[in-house]
């Protein structure tokens, strides 16, 4: 049950994406829905644990792949672009939530989505590469007028979600396995 | 109890390969069917959400623009009025031109059938200019066609189709190439997208100076688009002595951010 609405919850964001959020975009950049739903079910720990930690690596990939998918189907890139990139940022992110940001806490939540969307953005451009379809100089501009303002777009509204998440759900998860062992220990 | 490295070395591998796995369906055709029924069940619910969307972008704008509306009605009224005399001189053109062919004995070339489709949803990277639109296999919609806009337009081609919906690749997007020729100086070129609204045509030859303001046309070299349609106007011309092409700066004639339907030529 908790799988489905998970997936449904990555869904709608993909409907919203293509619908609306393309529609608002801020100095030609959008917000990516689909990541911001895939990281948020992913730092959600159960509806049960208002402070747990955050998922495994597998339940995320779990996530990051069918966020990929949906992304893939409703993109015009090569179909894998966004899967790889997806799984690619989840992992970046598990490593930086546990041996970067040593203080958990809603600042280290911000700038994992702010570093995960650049490297999730680099991911897909590399692919497009590697796939021949962009050249050097139209990756580079890419990069320079879209990449970094989506990533700041992306962590100003995970900010909006993670506060209403955690305001009106009282959801949060500001530990890693890290840190609950250290308490343990 | 946490895996050992070996464990989680295999477990990498083994989701690595699933990936390529699905890549490799994908390829082969086999993910068609669950493609086709995602989009199925996602059509009706982007239909509904994509009007609403343009509800809220039309009071938007609405809001933005409410002082322009009489400067632009009166700029429109001029315009309609010139389009008028041109319609009437081509009309005529085309009355002389159905006579010559009659008395050649030239057979009418068939006129291409166009399908109109709504936009309802655009590709959900921030750099990626794909739509989606609401007819596919079951309108007639084959891949490799030309889509345009009202006034002949043109503005991308169908890279997909699925049983009730099709992507189109927006001449904006940077894997978009279209053989180009300008209207005036008559020079070969090849048109690309940068990911944002203006296009950059290629390997011009530097025979002839290009003009600011010229217009841009498809060449119908590629096969896939026709020829003649109309692609944007040439903004800014670059030219280098150590280059052998110039290149000029191309200012797309369709608003594609703000592009509600599209027409789907049909080659008959």
């Amino acid at each position: 049950m908790r799988n489905l609405l998970s997936a449904a919850v990555i869904f709608f964001a993909a409907i919203f994406q293509t619908t609306f959020a393309s529609k608002f975009g801020i100095f030609g950049a959008v917000p990516n829905l689909i990541f911001l739903a895939v990281l948020t079910l992913f730092f959600l720990k159960n509806l049960n644990e208002p402070s747990g930690s955050l998922r495994s690596l597998k339940e995320g990939a779990a996530f990051a792949i069918l966020g990929g998918f949906f992304s893939d189907v409703f993109s015009g890139q090569p179909f894998g672009a966004a899967i790889i990139a997806f799984s690619a940022a989840i992992a970046f992110i598990f490593i930086l939530m546990e041996k970067v940001f040593d203080k958990k806490n809603y600042k280290s939540m911000l700038a994992v989505v702010f570093f995960g969307a650049i490297f999730y953005n680099t991911v897909i451009l590399f692919f497009l590469k590697m796939s021949g379809s962009a050249d050097f100089a139209a990756i580079g501009s890419i990069f320079a007028r879209f990449v970094l303002k989506e990533a700041v777009f992306d962590a100003v509204l995970a900010m909006i979600i993670f506060t209403f998440i955690h305001k009106f759900f009282g959801l949060w998860v500001l530990k890693t396995p890290r840190t609950i062992l250290r308490n343990i220990n | 109890m946490g895996q050992s490295p070996r464990s989680k070395l295999s477990l990498f591998v083994l989701f690595f390969a699933g990936i390529l796995l699905l890549i490799f369906l994908n390829e082969r055709g086999f993910l068609n069917s669950t493609k086709n029924a995602l989009l199925t069940v996602s059509v009706p619910l982007q239909n509904v959400s994509a009007l609403a969307a343009d509800k809220v972008n039309y009071f938007g704008q609405a809001l933005r623009e409410i002082k322009n509306i009489k400067e632009e009605n009166e700029k429109f009224s001029s315009e309609n009025l010139e389009l008028k005399g041109v319609v009437s001189g081509l009309e005529e053109i085309k009355r002389e031109n159905d006579f010559l062919r009659q008395q050649l004995g030239l057979e009418e070339k068939p006129d291409d059938v166009l399908i109109l489709a709504g936009v309802i949803g655009r590709d959900p990277l921030t750099f990626g200019r794909a739509i989606l639109i609401d007819k596919g296999a079951r309108d007639g919609i084959r891949e490799k066609t030309a889509v345009i806009s009202a006034g002949n337009i043109l503005v991308g081609q169908i890279i997909e189709v699925y049983e009730n919906s099709a992507k189109v690749r927006l001449l904006t997007d940077i894997s978009s190439k279209v053989p180009a020729l300008t209207q005036d100086s008559r020079m070969d070129g090849l048109i690309k997208g940068d990911g944002t609204a203006s296009l950059t045509m290629d390997l011009i030859s530097k025979e002839k100076e290009l003009a600011v303001g010229e217009r841009a046309i498809s060449s119908g070299l590629e096969g896939i688009y026709p020829k003649g349609l109309l692609i944007g106007e040439v903004e800014e011309v670059f030219s280098a002595d150590n280059q052998f092409f110039q290149k000029a700066k191309i200012k797309a004639a369709v608003d594609f951010q703000n592009l509600e339907s599209v027409l789907v030529l049909k080659k008959q």
